[in-house]
């Protein structure tokens, strides 16, 4: 087993890399979903509605204006911003507030005269969010609320301070929400989200190492010395596969126990036992395709910088592509159909179709054990084509 | 120091593996975003939810569900919220959503009162959050006819008064508008390809990196040669570092111009300051990449890994990356602005949002200092470079 001893030396002579792209960018990845995702608790309890992250300008201080203000802040997240144009301008160009309400002065009492009177109430300014629906849907909110407080300030309410009180309760009334009991017990959403952005760092850290690592075999002298050696061919190459395989299980252990050390694995594990075996299996298949780039990677005998460069635009380009960064539902269809040749995109819907198995059963279990099976076939395939590399070249 | 620079120069432009990073990454990587973001703007917009509704007594009971529902599954409408579904029961609703048909369903209890029952994927997203407002503001309209009934019931006596109380409460008499604050409107793909600059000129360091290295007496034959020549080191670094920047600069403009011309990414109309921008930021590239040179035993591919960590502070990685970048941004402020790749690619979106160049000006400072500062450092470990043996 000197070959196999020889490959993990220099896997570990190398391990700076497995350092920042393994270690450093999961636990970036950490960080990055911590935000994306809702608690297990609150998942655990009924339906978490997207919540924008909002801001009131309030320049009347009226009744009424700190009622739209307090309804507005309890719909979103609340931030500051200043009252002046570069303030309110850096929070729409940085989307640091999803819907900025800037209620100008004499609001309250222009809507009561407007109201009274059946004209028209002054117009509230808003700064709504590209990012995403929740700007928008939060101004049809505050439209709603406007239109309650306009209607009671016309028929029933005598004073600003009424008007508030009764539109704020007509607002507090809201439709029962709840999430759908399922056979299965339910997993936390960040832990797919994990998984998820794990793609990148499985694949750049792992590629790497192992095509770093056929290169270092491959060099003219270390290869001499490796064939006159007293082993089979066979063996020497299974040796080094076998390395290049533990570098492929070391990177999806350390995903699989940050994402199950940071999020109640063992709870997780009790209740949805195959639901998580599913997920980590379908991570388990993807590091094996990147064990298989990376190993074509080293067959082509490319220089420590064009493997680095490599496995770093290939590993970003299959996770955009999995829809593990950006959902896949947002690109055009011709990219989705693309999509679905590419290993990541496999591992990405075998990981969401075994978070949202809603009962075990043979079918639904197969399912997605098919679309772990496919990337696996995508690991036997760059597998077959290094090994073809592999041949022409010793030839050539 | 000319023959010098020319001859960096050259071997620069003939290192292949090396001008990969810098060259070929970025005009990959756009030409996916190209493709991937081509109508990411419209993505954004409302997709029907898919409801089931259980259509019993208590259903048809409820005042104006049901012309609710058709007004907002109707195909003509503007934007139309949801496609309905009767189903038989909840029992015949729960398989619908266990087999995906729907994503989630409507029942209404004996009061009156609407229930929606959400599949486990809904849970977060926007189409649910939508469906539960709209029936949020159902509920709402009914608990305000109530206070009327309860207050005035007068205005509820005949069908042409309550008409009139209902129209008040759902009057256009109130309105928001829409304030625009940036010079153009704002494009969510156009923040992919500054991070995906900025990454490129973390690269570019890599340029320099190696240019560097190679002038130390003892790393190569060059850089033997070029410690007996019979100019000064200082000359012979000033000369690399040049001709590694213009190498790096003309890498970027390669990249910002495809991504201008081929994948037509908006930068603003102000293309020439974008280049002043590139500028800048490849003179960080190449200070840094002079640190890294004069330190023995450290790999170029270190800018590499730096630069993809760095770029998630960016928002390179996708949405999720995105929103981590922005709460550092808003709540650690400092530790964006200390972050270099960060204040590249916020250079490029001073210029597309702000009519103001001072945004930008306070980027390009901010590139400008630390390159001074990193400067400073690498010219006094070069200085201080004594070899025993050549």
């Amino acid at each position: 087993m000197s070959t196999f001893r020889t490959s993990l030396r220099i896997v570990w002579g190398h391990r700076l890399y497995v350092l920042i792209y393994l270690v450093f960018i999961s636990m970036l990845g950490v960080l990055a979903v911590g935000g994306a995702s809702s608690s297990p608790d609150a998942e655990e309890t009924g339906f978490i509605a997207a919540k924008p992250t909002v801001a009131v300008i309030d320049r009347d201080g009226s009744d009424i204006s700190r009622g739209i203000t307090e309804y507005v802040c309890a719909q979103g997240t609340s931030v500051d911003v200043a009252d002046d144009e570069r303030s309110i301008q850096d929070a729409a160009a940085d989307d640091r507030a999803s819907y900025v309400l800037v209620i100008p002065a004499g609001y309250g009492d222009a809507l009561m005269d407007a109201a009274a009177t059946g004209d028209e109430a002054p117009s509230l300014e808003t700064v709504v969010s590209y990012q995403s629906s929740a700007g928008t849907l939060m101004d049809l909110s505050v439209r709603g609320y406007l239109q309650s407080a306009y209607g009671f300030a016309a028929t029933v309410a005598s004073s600003q301070a009424d008007v508030v009180r009764l539109a704020s309760d007509a607002a507090s009334e809201k439709v029962s929400t709840t999430i759908v009991a399922t056979e299965a017990e339910p997993l936390s959403s960040w832990l797919l989200y994990y998984f998820q952005f794990a793609t990148y760092p499985i694949f750049a850290s792992v590629t790497m190492v192992v095509a770093v690592l056929m290169n270092s075999l491959n060099e003219r002298d270390v290869r001499m010395r490796s064939l006159a050696a007293p082993i089979t061919s066979a063996r020497r190459s299974l040796q080094t596969f076998l390395a290049c395989c533990v570098m492929g299980l070391v990177a999806w252990a350390w995903i699989c126990l940050v994402g199950f050390a940071l999020n109640d694995g063992a709870a997780a594990i009790a209740t949805a036992p195959v639901q998580v075996a599913l997920m980590c299996g379908s991570l388990l298949a993807y590091a094996f395709v990147s064990v298989t780039a990376g190993f074509l990677v080293g067959q082509l005998a490319v220089s420590e910088m064009a493997a680095n460069a490599i496995s770093n635009v290939f590993g970003m380009a299959l996770s955009f592509l999995g829809g593990g960064w950006v959902q896949l539902a947002l690109m055009p269809a011709a990219v989705q159909q693309a999509a679905r040749f590419f290993p990541s995109y496999w591992c990405t819907a075998a990981a969401n179709d075994a978070f949202l198995l809603t009962e075990v059963r043979g079918a639904s279990v197969a399912g997605v054990l098919g679309e772990i099976g496919v990337v696996c076939l995508f690991a036997v395939a760059i597998f077959a084509v290094s090994l073809v590399v592999g041949r022409s070249r010793m030839r050539a | 120091m000319a023959t010098t620079f020319l001859a960096t120069l050259k071997s620069l432009v003939r290192n292949r593996a090396l001008l990969f990073w810098p060259l070929a990454f970025p005009i990959i990587m756009a030409t996916m975003f190209g493709a991937m973001f081509a109508n990411l703007q419209s993505g954004y917009a409302f997709d029907p939810f898919q409801l089931g509704v259980v259509r019993d007594a208590n259903y048809d009971a409820a005042p104006g569900l049901d012309d609710l529902l058709d007004e907002l599954s109707s195909p003509s409408a503007d934007t139309q919220y949801v496609t309905v579904t009767a189903c038989d029961d909840a029992a015949d609703a729960e398989a619908r959503v266990d087999s995906s048909e729907i994503e989630g369903y409507l029942t209404v209890d004996a009061d009156g009162t609407p229930q929606l029952h959400l599949s486990r994927g809904s849970q977060g997203d926007d189409k649910a959050t939508v469906m539960s407002s709209i029936l949020d503001s159902y509920v709402r309209t009914v608990a305000e006819l109530k206070v009327v009934a309860a207050e005035k019931p007068e205005l509820l006596a005949s069908p042409s008064v309550a008409q009139a109380t209902i129209e008040a409460f759902q009057t256009d008499a109130v309105s928001t508008t829409r304030l625009k604050l940036t010079r153009t409107d704002p494009d969510p793909s156009a923040r992919y390809f500054y991070a995906l600059l900025a990454m490129t000129a973390g690269m570019v360091a890599m340029i320099g990196a190696f240019a560097v290295q190679r002038t130390r007496a003892n790393a190569s034959p060059v850089g033997a040669r070029a410690s007996i020549a019979g100019i000064s080191r200082g000359k012979v670094l000033m000369a690399t570092v040049l001709a590694s920047w213009l190498c790096g600069f003309a890498c970027l403009v390669v990249a910002f111009a495809y991504m201008r011309i081929v994948v037509r990414v908006d930068f603003g109309g102000r293309e020439g300051l974008c280049l002043v921008a590139l500028a800048v930021s490849s003179l960080l590239a190449m200070a840094a990449g002079a640190l890294v040179g004069t330190t023995p035993g450290v790999k170029t591919g270190i800018f590499s890994a730096i630069s993809c960590v760095l770029s998630i502070f960016t928002g390179l990685y996708g949405s999720a990356s995105q929103r981590l970048a922005d709460n550092v941004a808003a709540s650690f402020p400092m530790l964006s602005h200390l972050n270099p790749l960060w204040q590249i690619a916020h250079s490029f979106f001073s210029l597309l949002y702000y009519d103001s160049l001072e945004p930008f000006a306070q980027s390009c400072g901010a590139l400008l200092a630390m390159t001074v500062a990193l400067v400073a450092v690498a010219t006094l470990r070069m200085r201080r470079q004594r070899y025993e043996h050549l």
